[in-house]
């Protein structure tokens, strides 16, 4: 292993302020820091099946997605983190100038042998499915070797207790982060702001006409639609401000369906995700608009033809710091389009 | 007595119990001219070399230093250990991953081997006869469908797979014999067929999380290896070749054919059956532990025999170590030509495999 | 080694190709078997070679019943020379010849002195001790009938069983051939075509017909006109000398052999 030597530094410097930490000396240097509180006892913290506990806060974090990446950072944590991965498009403008000070360990999906070589102390997830053998290695193989992985509460709604929405465990997480990273604080303001944000949306039920249908549109993958199922962020957005989203009845995140299905259910509103970010071909809203509109059955659609569209950031669909962001949008789009008395 | 002073007598049955005169003229060389324990010596410090070089390759560098500690470790010498995680990433990962690749390519290429002699069919293979395909099929069968669990079962499926497929294939051959391009055609039916199946099972089962894992697998990918896999495929490989190699002098006679190979007191049937069984549980054994790598089976014997010719009892072994090899370095290019991505490595032995194949069809006077 | 077939009969399923054949051959002896296109020659060589199981009848080596032999105890009995076995692989002149010492070898050992011995007497009595590493794909058709022989003769067989041995060869070396045959004192059983050649070396002709025997005896009293045009359906005008060599000539098809010089 050829760690360069600024990183071997760095990871002395790391085991010292560990060394402090733990036995006490370095509990009152620096009350601004987050790690500077260091109470005496482990903070515990379940996360999907496993009792992750932290007698010192985390020093050097590896993300595995996106979207722990941006939570991280929304909660400013970007000194704490030795490397980051797996980008799905650009990350928001806020984050941008505390994102490239980090080192990207792999644009795509992280190695085992890479998560390894960073030598982490924390490993941050948004879904369990990138803790396999193939990929970072199972998460019994990383707490074998002392290092404890975290997986989103969302993606894991089965380890919470029941009747929680996806938005309740979204912001677990933020708590979560805070009680790990002594930084509750931060944590607490992170939630008081989304939470704000939801139940403002959640005020829009009640003066929704109706029950409109919506269909979210995430992207069109070789000329099939993928789009919102139950269960996902979605889902959850519309369930919140009193719609119905047409493809409740698909027990899957984002299920691939025919352009027939969606015309069959034809929806009053339609959320089209924007990747342009991303770069591939038909992946910018202009473009899948422009595609449903020479489509046949499509352009047949109500809201095609009378252009009810929201244009939202496609990686807001998915469950993060920016899903917020989204629901707003989804929100202003409901009023324009005048179901909102 | 002949001309050139050969004792002809000797071909009479009742010369069988005569002993040798003692001043016999030294054997002819081997073709290359070099002694053939030589070569497998020579063969054997060259895999030893590449697994210890292919171990320092990788996105992440690996020094011959870290290396030494972390054995030095394992030895119990007085050496200060690597930090835990970069310990792990020698130890649990990269040197697992390079032996088992080394494992499933002499694995690999035994079976090609076999399976060209049994089907008197230079191009033979695993892969390209459907066998991979079939034990593919199995284990897929097992991981979705949670038949049984842990790593035994998944063999289990890849190797009733394996057989089954071979099995169709034998069936479909019956009437019309083993001609090269009938089995090679043959074979992609097959292939096609299983890989029909496995798709199937891949949609019942509607996970996309599994899906994708599968996807990856099935084209061949050493990033899961473990330990695990390594011991497993250790004791099915050691075992395998000492099924196979008393069977070297019978796949010779082989050669001629069936009437002929029975003719020289091969018991064909037998022969054919324990060497066919073997070769699919090798294969399923490979297909387990790191899915469907093509191409090795049929160009390393073919690489091999160019050098020590066609006889099994120098073939066998040789093959098996260049199938190790050959796997151990496409699987060190796999980790970094496109670093810090991996590719699976069966997209690299395809890459490598298809325009030497097309080599052997031109050579063959097939294509 | 002597061999006595008894009634056998073999076939495929839904025909019967060798039907009722009882035969004797004494050890030693050179045997013609003889007969037109499909009379079941092949197929009987292959039952007393032991590679196919008769359906009826009994094959016995020197009294003995092969019968629950395995292949590795009739090969050290008798040799079997196909018709043209061909291979796809780069073996050697001097490998197809080591075949026959596959039914001694222990599957761990490589050939021994005693093996090395044998293959170079082998291919020295088929003229191949230049041709010794010549790969297979590179001889002619003739050279490879050699190897088969000499791969039989490595053997070291009490009985040699061959089909057709003489296609390929040219002339010099089908005489060369039958001549081996005529002088050993191994038991030989060997199908022909060329009745001429079959008459002049052969102790004893058998001519087989529909699966079964129809003849058997020395040269002179099997070969006779009227069998010929009854099994081989052809006019021949067969000759003796005083040595008592067998001269058959054939008339061209429409052509009576009576009638001298052309006919319209």
């Amino acid at each position: 292993m050829r760690i360069s030597p600024k990183s071997r530094s760095a990871a002395v410097f790391a085991g010292l302020v560990l060394l402090l930490e733990t036995t006490g000396c370095g509990g009152s240097a620096d009350s601004a820091s987050p790690s500077s509180a260091a109470p005496a006892a482990a903070v515990k913290v379940g996360s999907c099946g496993q009792e992750l506990s932290f007698t010192s806060t985390p020093q050097r974090v590896v993300t595995l997605d996106q979207s722990s990446t941006e939570t991280l950072l929304a909660l400013g944590l970007q000194d704490r983190m030795v490397g980051t991965s797996n980008l799905k498009t650009k990350v928001a403008p806020q984050y941008k100038t505390a994102y490239d000070k980090i080192p990207v360990l792999n644009p795509k999906i992280l190695t085992a042998e890479q998560l390894r070589a960073a030598t982490p102390d924390l490993v941050v997830s948004s879904f369990t499915a990138l803790y396999t053998k193939d990929r970072v290695g199972t998460r019994d193989e990383l707490s074998q070797l002392g290092l404890p992985s975290y997986v989103s509460a969302v993606d894991c709604p089965e380890a919470g207790e029941s009747g929680l929405t996806p938005f309740d465990l979204l912001l677990r997480d933020y708590e979560h982060m805070g009680r790990i990273f002594r930084a509750e604080d931060r944590a607490a303001k992170l939630i008081a702001d989304q939470r704000q944000a939801i139940d403002q949306a959640a005020k829009v039920r009640s003066s929704v006409t109706g029950e409109p249908t919506v269909v979210w549109l995430y992207s069109v993958y070789a000329g099939l639609p993928y789009v919102a199922g139950n269960g996902g962020m979605p889902s959850a957005m519309s369930k919140l401000v009193g719609v119905r989203n047409a493809f409740d009845d698909v027990n899957e995140d984002w299920p691939e369906v025919s352009w027939e299905e969606i015309a069959k259910r034809d929806p009053d509103i339609l959320v089209i995700g924007d990747l342009s970010e991303r770069g591939a071909p038909g992946d910018s809203a202009a473009e899948k608009l422009d595609m449903m509109r020479k489509e046949p059955t499509m352009s047949k659609l109500t809201a095609v033809k009378e252009n009810r569209i929201v244009q939202v950031p496609g990686i807001e669909m998915d469950p993060s710091v920016r899903t917020v962001h989204t629901l707003g949008l989804f929100v202003e789009g409901l009023r324009k389009l005048g179901h909102v008395r | 007595m002949s001309a050139s002073g050969v004792d002809l007598s000797v071909l009479h049955p009742t010369a069988r119990d005569r002993t040798p005169p003692a001043d016999l003229p030294p054997a002819p060389p081997d073709r290359s001219g070099t002694p053939v324990p030589v070569l497998l010596l020579a063969e054997l410090v060259l895999l030893i070399a590449s697994v210890a070089a292919s171990v320092l390759i990788g996105t992440s560098e690996v020094g011959v230093a870290d290396l030494g500690r972390v054995l030095g470790t394992r030895l119990g010498l007085p050496v200060e250990p690597l930090p835990g995680l970069l310990d792990s990433l020698i130890w649990d990962l990269r040197v697992p991953r390079v032996l088992l690749a080394a494992l499933v390519g002499a694995s690999l290429a035994l079976c090609g081997a076999v399976l060209q002699a049994v089907t008197r069919n230079g191009l033979a293979d695993p892969y390209l006869l459907g066998i991979s395909s079939g034990a593919s099929t199995g284990a897929v069968a097992v991981v979705v469908l949670g038949l049984g669990a842990g790593s035994f079962s998944v063999t289990g499926g890849a190797f009733a797979g394996a057989l089954l497929s071979f099995g169709l294939l034998m069936l479909l051959l019956r009437r019309s014999g083993l001609g090269s391009m009938r089995i090679v055609l043959t074979g992609v039916i097959v292939a096609e067929l299983f890989a029909a199946i496995t798709a199937l099972v891949m949609i019942a089962s509607g996970d996309a999380d599994t899906t994708r894992a599968i996807l990856h697998w099935l084209l061949g990918s050493m990033a899961s290896a473990r330990w695990d896999a390594v011991i497993a495929s250790v004791v099915v490989t050691v075992a395998g070749l000492c099924v196979i190699w008393p069977y070297a002098t019978a796949l010779d006679g082989f050669s001629f054919g069936t009437d002929t190979a029975s003719s020289l007191g091969i018991d064909v049937r037998t022969t054919r059956i324990v060497l066919l069984g073997v070769t699919a549980l090798l294969t399923a054994v490979a297909v387990a532990s790191v899915g469907a790598v093509g191409f090795v089976g049929l160009i390393v014997p073919h690489g091999v025999r160019f050098l020590v010719g066609p006889l099994h009892r120098v073939l066998l072994p040789f093959s098996a170590l260049a199938g190790a090899i050959f796997l151990v370095w496409t699987d060190a290019l796999a980790r970094v030509t496109f670093a810090p991505q991996e590719v699976p490595v069966g997209v690299f032995t395809a890459l490598l495999g298809v325009p030497l194949f097309l080599l052997i069809l031109r050579k063959r006077g097939e294509l | 080694m002597n061999i006595e077939v008894d009634h056998l009969e073999w076939g495929i399923p839904g025909k019967t190709i060798v039907r009722d054949v009882t035969l004797r051959i004494r050890s030693g002896e050179t045997v013609g078997l003889i007969g037109p296109n499909g009379s079941g020659k092949s197929s009987l060589l292959r039952c007393i070679a032991g590679l196919r199981k008769p359906t009826s009848g009994v094959i016995r080596y020197d009294g003995q019943d092969i019968q629950g032999w395995n292949s590795r105890q009739i090969a050290q009995q008798a040799a079997f020379v196909e018709q043209s076995a061909d291979s796809d692989s780069d073996l050697r002149v001097a490998d197809v010849v080591a075949l026959g010492r596959t039914p001694f070898r222990s599957p761990w050992k490589a050939l021994d002195r005693t093996d090395q011995i044998v293959i170079d007497a082998a291919l020295e009595r088929l003229e191949l001790t230049e041709l010794r590493s010549r790969e297979w794909k590179t001889l002619s058709g003739g050279e490879r009938q050699r190897a088969h022989i000499a791969r039989a003769l490595a053997q070291q067989p009490w009985c040699i069983l061959l089909d057709e041995p003489t296609n390929h060869l040219d002339i010099k070396h089908q005489l060369a051939l039958m001549d081996l045959l005529a002088t050993t004192d191994q038991t030989i059983l060997v199908a022909l075509h060329d009745l001429s050649l079959a008459a002049r070396y052969c102790d004893r002709l058998v001519l087989m017909s529909g699966g079964t025997v129809i003849a058997d005896g020395t040269p002179g009293e099997v070969l006779t006109a009227e069998r010929l045009r009854n099994v081989f359906d052809v006019e021949a005008h067969i000759t003796s000398d005083p040595l008592g060599n067998l001269t058959i000539s054939y008339s061209r098809p429409g052509v009576t052999i009576a009638t001298p010089g052309p006919t319209g």
